[in-house]
């Protein structure tokens, strides 16, 4: 289904999916505890 | 592959990325929103637990709506609804504003154009040997979107406040509505394919159809695992003390596992019986859980975890929407599996739900876990019963 082309694409978009995450993954989690479910 | 079957695809994963990638990415606007508007935590805890309540119950009705008139004009609606519930959000000033805006807007709209409207169309004109991988493709594409849009989103928080936030997510989402023209060539298909069955026959048939209530049933499962594990998790390693950085991480692993599992789940599907590959995804998620609690509780564990748990996170929606359509033909899948999708909701609701009313009982996550185990095990035992032959019905019309 995913050809040769597809999977370069795949893999750039999901690279920079990481690089969001290296960046604010952090953020996300620590923008609203409660929203985890975090102790305050 | 024909080139109208390419145009529905991308149309499909398109729209997946975009639907699925802004719904997520709503909890991180609690803090700023309650905030600036000075109200409690639970006035927009609440509106989000509307919109799933509403897209969940919306589903069925959605769907059969989509089987008539086509995605094109359900995934168009929806997308209306969408942008005017972003705008509305961004407008709000008070608790009934992001009720409607949110709550009942967004939740109405995640239904005209998430996966079970836009699976319907990928089903119409994709090849039945080909559909399982298909399906795992469009799933990949949202799990992608949940994945990527989070932290996309955060980047947009740190430099906009929330109003203009959620006005540049309203231009984003408003791309479903040139992408919806993709599902034309699916909907010519749609008369002529149920060999004359009306919607209320379909109904009856898989309501009396033994294999249609477990799928339900293994679908309900799956709501509660992955709200239960996505909503208390971080909240259980912060309760174990592993700092935030570990919560992340875990997350995020869930996000990117489950983009190669739920394509993989697809391809798989279209090599072995689904109803086997959905029994051993339940029970590698009995197994995947146990070991969590079993073995030590580190921060590599934890990362582990996230990725083992993700691998096997959405791969029961291509094989659970595949086995519809394999049993049931295609001519009603989106109202079939938006009956399964609402199971699932349910499921979501006490996960997330009876995983925080355990632990205020109980004072610990322990005895949910455990029942996740369980569940899992139930689920994986009851998908081998299912009778996946398609119905007599179907062979009738292709004769």
């Amino acid at each position: 289904m995913i050809g040769a082309k597809g999977a370069v694409l795949a893999g750039l978009l999901i690279s920079a999916g990481l690089a969001l995450w290296w960046q604010y993954g952090a953020l996300v989690v620590l923008a609203e505890p409660a929203w985890f479910c975090l102790p305050r | 592959m024909p080139g109208a079957t390419k145009r529905v695809l991308i149309a499909a994963v398109v729209c997946l990325i975009l639907a699925m990638g802004v719904r997520q990415s709503f909890g991180i606007f609690l803090a700023p929103i309650a905030m600036d508007l000075e109200v409690g935590r639970q006035v927009f805890g609440l509106a989000i637990a509307l919109q799933n309540l509403l897209w969940g119950l919306a589903q069925p009705f959605v769907g059969a709506v989509a089987d008539r008139f086509g995605a094109m004009r359900v995934t168009i609606a929806g997308a209306l609804l969408y942008v005017a519930g972003l705008v509305l959000a961004a407008w709000s000033s008070d608790p009934l504003g992001l009720n409607v805006s949110l709550g009942v807007l967004v939740g109405l709209a995640l239904s005209g154009t998430t996966y079970v409207t836009v699976l319907g169309a990928v089903g119409r004109v994709v090849p039945p040997e080909r559909r399982s991988p298909a399906f795992g493709l469009c799933t990949a594409a949202g799990s992608f979107g949940m994945f990527a849009v989070v932290p996309g989103a955060q980047a947009l928080l740190d430099a906009l406040d929330w109003r203009d936030t959620f006005l540049v997510m309203a231009v984003a989402i408003s791309a479903l509505i040139g992408l919806a023209f993709g599902f034309r060539e699916s909907d010519r298909l749609i008369t002529g394919a149920g060999g004359g069955q009306s919607l209320g026959a379909a109904i009856r048939e898989a309501r009396e159809h033994s294999g249609y209530w477990l799928l339900n049933a293994g679908f309900f499962v799956c709501g509660f695992h992955v709200a239960f594990v996505a909503t208390h998790l971080p909240a259980y390693l912060a309760d174990n003390g592993m700092p935030l950085s570990v919560s992340a991480w875990s997350l995020a692993m869930i996000g990117l596992f489950n983009i190669f599992g739920s394509y993989l789940c697809g391809v798989l599907g279209g090599h072995f019986r689904q109803k086997w590959v959905l029994s051993a995804i339940y029970a590698a998620r009995a197994v995947v859980i146990a070991a969590f609690m079993l073995l030590p509780l580190s921060g590599a564990s934890a990362v582990a975890f996230g990725a083992a748990i993700g691998f096997l996170w959405l791969g029961t929606v291509p094989l659970t929407s595949g086995l519809v359509a394999r049993v049931f033909g295609v001519r009603y899948l989106s109202m079939l599996y938006g009956v399964v999708f609402a199971s699932h909701q349910l499921g979501a609701f006490l996960g997330a739900w009876g995983g925080g009313y355990a632990f205020d009982v109980m004072g610990s996550y322990d005895g949910i876990w455990l029942a996740s185990i369980a569940l899992a095990i139930f689920a994986a035992l009851i998908h081998l019963p299912i009778r996946d032959q398609p119905v007599a019905r179907l062979g009738e019309v292709a004769a």
